[in-house]
């Protein structure tokens, strides 16, 4: 079965509203679906204006929560179409400025693996693609000191190798580029939101019913303002190192269910909050198509 | 093996697909250019008569010493004429540019260059740090005077240049000498001061006297705009000269008033400090900061500060007491505020940012420079016909905000989320008491101005002002009396400036 090496999703259910935990090294072959709905938890009080640690006793500590649904489909062998839809709550500690609770963006990637080499014992590398379009489900607002996003469309583009080792053991790494469209605020003019690079390195242990995982996340607005005049503006260049872990455990008397749980760190920045993360989920996984050849 | 050989079809497809979707990457232009461009300005008419409209600062034309004008004949004008010739025909592209931008108008280019400094300057200080003379803060009230400043300048500054354009009436170059490549339209206008020259230094002069640390970008600024009407072919250096005189001797009569205009005590704290420490304690009724820390108020003797308009009839205008704090009046307005922040539409939202212009931005004194900059091209109106509308409206902005602010400071009206912290705004709470509101009291007096200059407007631009006033609201930070009433003081601001208009000997 190809579940025991599809696990691995799971990550991106904890970092939902993050290109980076969308895309992962494993294939769930054709026919299968995996769907999940998680919870995560991320707050701040310290942002950092560029790179300078700043408090702002007016908004005191920023709390975001947001659902997420996730599903990922093994349209063949070779392709995988993912896509994902955070519902996105953001609210202030103190000051007077308003909760901001929508539908953040829908995400759909098409994930193709495009090479891929059997060591035999000494384990199999392959190499992942990956394309993505991001677009805005509601018309959220994305310039205010307490927003949910940048309500952008993006596009995305991912390369990912990863090297499976024996016993389960995994490295991968993927670099990316997001490309950010410009948006209308509500000022009424169109401001730039900065693309940007993505980088993922990501270590762990993938079984068939336990999966585990370590992860470093690196971004860099290619261009972009500094946070000026106190307020985070869109045209900010955001910039971030994460890190953080992921567990996931099947749920032995429930067929194909499982629970996961994670958590990131921001250990350095620009123009962001530096928050702490921690998700929990669900996940069931579906064989939809019965293929004998799988 | 058949298995594999579809295998393989799969894979390429897959890959394929992704080359298309990457190539989409490269293919999105995404640059808003920083420089709007702007159409040429072709005026539909050179307003001969201008030179006997009325000034603000009643301009004495002979206490003006300008250079002399050398005569068409003469070998000194001749070689001036020589020299347009031969800039204007190797004009390279980078002139042209900078050519195109300055032919929009400069009255129209330097209210731009204001509104983005003013933008630029738009930050509240640090609480407790001592006043910075080269960092101002352009807050509202410190931006509407800004622009009123301004425009008062370059209409004071233009009307006497056409006084002296007909006085000495030297034709434009180019009817002079046809070999100069003209890029700006032909005009019957004089060029004698050049009104260019005329605006760019008293724009300079001013601006830099309100930013003072902007003074070298505002000569390069200066200059090139100088320049631009060589490169075109417009101007030749006698008449810039005989501008830049004129210009700055305007500007100087204009800084004068500025600095008697009682706007140095404005930010006067001392007065307020002691209130602020009694109010925490013992008058929860009245305003108080709701900023952590607390900041002391925004200019709080700007109401003290001299208006433009005749001050008798202004201060007629003052707005009426807002209701007691315990009548049912108040009650409902305040839970007025309550129900729409609890039910706050996207579209209400909208409406909030969109005429919030906080901090970073050109302020709204700045919006509706935006606003008239729009109609004012349009229109297709001369330098000093264009000069006269921003100088009517920022005359009539900046006197609505002082009787504002001296509602403000003497009702000292507590904001709605200081009696029920559960309102939540869609914007930032100002750092000053409500009543009234200065975005309704600014729009009531810039659109009603409007209206007048633009009849064919008139609707648009007061549904514009009625939707700035009540953003104030559906934002959560003013109450429904706040706006109506500021936009009724503002009103008859606006009645000021037109019947200022009615007399000023322009229609």
């Amino acid at each position: 079965m190809q579940f025991k090496i599809t696990i691995g999703f799971v990550l991106m259910i904890v970092l939902s509203a993050q290109g980076q935990g969308m895309i992962d090294g494993f294939m769930r072959g054709r026919g299968n679906l995996t769907t999940a709905l998680s919870y995560s938890t991320e707050s701040y009080d310290t942002y950092y204006v560029k790179d300078s640690a700043v408090n702002n006793p007016n908004l005191g500590t920023i709390s975001t929560t947001s659902v997420n649904l996730f599903a990922a489909f093994g349209a063949t062998k070779y392709l995988d179409v993912v896509i994902g839809l955070p519902f996105v709550s953001a609210n202030a500690s103190q000051g007077y400025w308003s909760t901001q609770s929508a539908l953040q963006d829908f995400s759909i990637y098409l994930k193709g693996r495009v090479y891929e080499k059997d060591f035999g014992a000494l384990g199999k590398l392959s190499a992942i693609a990956a394309a993505g379009y991001i677009m805005p489900a509601s018309n959220y607002v994305p310039d205010a000191p307490v927003a949910i996003g940048h309500r952008s469309k993006n596009l995305e583009g991912r390369l990912l190798i990863q090297y499976r080792l024996p016993f389960g053991l995994f490295v991968m790494t993927q670099g990316g580029y997001i490309q950010r469209g410009n948006i209308t605020i509500d000022r009424g003019y169109e401001v730039s939101v900065p693309d940007a690079w993505d980088y993922v390195v990501r270590v762990g242990g993938s079984y068939k019913i336990f999966y585990a995982d370590a992860w470093l996340n690196i971004q860099r607005a290619r261009s972009g303002t500094n946070i000026g005049a106190g307020v985070p503006f869109p045209t900010n260049a955001v910039s971030y190192q994460r890190a953080g872990f992921t567990l996931y455990s099947s749920v032995p008397p429930i067929k194909n269910l499982g629970i996961s749980a994670g958590m990131s760190f921001t250990l350095s920045g620009e123009n962001i909050g530096k928050a702490t993360r921690i998700s929990i989920g669900i996940v069931y996984n579906v064989p939809v198509i019965k293929d004998k050849n799988n | 093996m058949k298995l594999s050989n579809k295998a393989y079809v799969f894979k390429w497809k897959a890959a394929i697909m992704l080359i298309i979707t990457f190539s989409f990457l490269q293919s999105c232009d995404e640059d808003i250019p920083s420089i709007k461009s702007l159409p040429i300005l072709a005026p539909t008419k050179v307003d001969e008569t201008a030179g006997n409209w009325k000034t603000v600062l009643n301009i004495n034309a002979s206490s003006i010493s300008l250079p002399t004008a050398e005569a068409i004949s003469s070998a000194a004008y001749q070689a001036e004429l020589a020299e347009l010739v031969s800039l204007s025909t190797n004009r390279t592209a980078s002139q042209t540019n900078t050519t195109n931008y300055w032919a929009a108008g400069a009255v129209v280019r330097w209210n731009e260059i204001a509104r983005a400094l003013v933008a630029k300057y738009n930050i509240a200080p640090i609480v407790g740090a001592p006043a910075n003379p080269n960092k101002p803060f352009s807050n509202p009230p410190f931006a509407a005077r800004a622009y009123a400043l301004l425009s008062v300048a370059q209409y004071d500054a233009l009307v006497t240049s056409w006084k002296f354009k007909y006085q000495i009436n030297r034709p434009a170059p180019a009817s002079t000498n046809a070999s100069i490549n003209l890029l700006t339209p032909e005009t019957t206008l004089p060029s004698f001061p050049s009104e260019h020259a005329v605006v760019a230094e008293a724009s300079r002069k001013v601006l830099e006297f309100l930013f003072p640390a902007e003074k070298e970008y505002l000569q390069k600024l200066a200059d090139e705009n100088k320049n631009s009407r060589k490169w075109a072919g417009a101007n030749t250096q006698s008449d810039l000269d005989a501008g830049t005189s004129l210009g700055s001797q305007v500007a100087t009569l204009v800084i004068n008033r500025a600095k008697t205009d009682r706007m140095s005590q404005a930010g006067s704290q001392t007065t307020f400090i002691d209130y602020f420490n009694i109010a925490r304690i013992a008058e929860s009724d009245r305003w108080i900061s709701l900023e952590l820390p607390y900041r002391p108020p925004m200019l709080p003797l700007y109401g003290k500060v001299k208006p433009w308009y005749d001050s008798v009839s202004a201060f007629a205008a003052l707005p009426p007491a807002p209701p007691s704090l315990s009548s049912s009046e108040f009650k409902n307005a305040l839970q007025e505020v309550r129900k729409i922040a609890d039910e706050r539409t996207r579209e209400q939202w909208r409406i909030a940012d969109f005429w919030a212009d906080g901090a970073g931005t050109y302020t709204p004194p700045g919006h509706w420079n935006l606003i008239a900059q729009e109609l004012i091209i349009e229109s297709k109106w001369s330098e000093v016909r264009s000069a006269r509308a921003f100088s009517l409206m920022n005359r009539a902005v900046m006197d609505a905000g002082i009787l504002c602010w001296y509602s403000k400071y003497q009702y000292y009206l507590p904001r709605p989320s200081q009696l029920d912290p559960a309102i939540k705004t869609a914007t930032g709470i100002p750092n000053f008491p409500s009543y009234t509101s200065g975005h309704a009291s600014f729009s009531g007096a810039a659109a009603t101005l409007l209206a007048y200059l633009f009849p064919t407007q008139a609707n648009r631009l007061l549904n514009q002002a009625d939707e700035a006033a009540v953003s104030r609201l559906y934002g959560g930070i003013h109450y429904r009396f706040d706006n109506d009433r500021g936009k009724e003081c503002g009103a008859k601001i606006g009645q000021l400036a037109v019947a200022w208009a009615q007399a000023d000997g322009a229609n």
